[in-house]
């Protein structure tokens, strides 16, 4: 893989909390359009953004029904960058800090996130040609 | 001299730590270096007309380039019309192509 067109970011928003997280979904999306390697270094509450037993859900309250209420869940949003990219011939990795899925025990994650740590991070960035750091408070 | 590109997410009536950055990036622009703001979420609130805020407004005449995502305009219902002189309405992937041009790429929520 070419250093030349390989981005890392990295990100430790949790899902469904914050506006942030649709923004980074939205960038990741853009970096493929623009047929760029991805890597994703999750940490902190941004390792249950893969986790597997997130489910959709109605909404008695407007009398929606699961499907009416076509939740978003970002498992499948992974999954769905992961065959963007696949069907363009880019690289997707998708890594989340093992300490902390230990710590939230978000341990089943979909199969597109593969577990690592902070050293995964450095390997990223250092083989790439930019790096974005998401932080948060 | 070398390019920055900041990003801002933040409205600054709701979170004043936003002037730092407006401070940093006048200082940056200041110094001779190429500096760009985008703007996205809650942090287009500055770029609309309607609204006076002199940390912000002041980078206006500094050089910076300031742009706008335009979806998030259009989720607050701000048209590019409203926007303010020098601030142009634009897509995320000019983010992207800042990463890939190899411009230190900074989104601070501090």
């Amino acid at each position: 893989m070419s250093a030349e067109k390989t981005l890392t970011f990295a990100f430790m928003d949790p899902p469904f909390e914050s506006e942030r997280t649709i923004t980074f979904f939205r960038l990741l999306d853009c970096a493929l359009d623009m047929e760029a390697h991805i890597n994703v270094f999750a940490y902190e509450g941004a390792v249950s953004l893969g986790f597997s037993h997130q489910q959709i859900h109605g909404n008695n309250m407007h009398k929606r029904n699961a499907d009416e209420e076509n939740h978003p869940l970002t498992k499948n949003w992974i999954s769905s960058l992961r065959e963007k990219a696949e069907r363009k011939n880019l690289r997707f990795e998708w890594i989340n800090c093992g300490l902390c899925v230990d710590e939230r025990g978000v341990m089943d994650s979909i199969p597109e996130c593969t577990r690592g740590g902070p050293a995964d991070f450095w390997r990223c960035a250092a083989n790439s040609l930019n790096t974005l750091t998401v932080g948060t408070r | 001299m070398s390019r920055y590109f900041f990003i801002q997410s933040s409205d600054p009536l709701t979170d004043r730590s936003t002037d730092n950055q407006f401070s940093l990036i006048a200082q940056l622009a200041h110094k001779g270096n190429d500096v760009s703001l985008f703007l996205v979420q809650n942090g287009v609130a500055p770029a609309a007309i309607q609204m006076e805020y002199p940390a912000f407004d002041s980078l206006l005449d500094k050089g910076v380039k300031i742009y706008a995502d335009t979806f998030s305009l259009q989720q607050r219902e701000i048209d590019t019309s409203q926007l303010k002189k020098n601030i142009e309405g634009a897509e995320l992937n000019l983010i992207i192509q800042a990463m890939l041009n190899g411009e230190k790429v900074i989104w601070s929520q501090e």
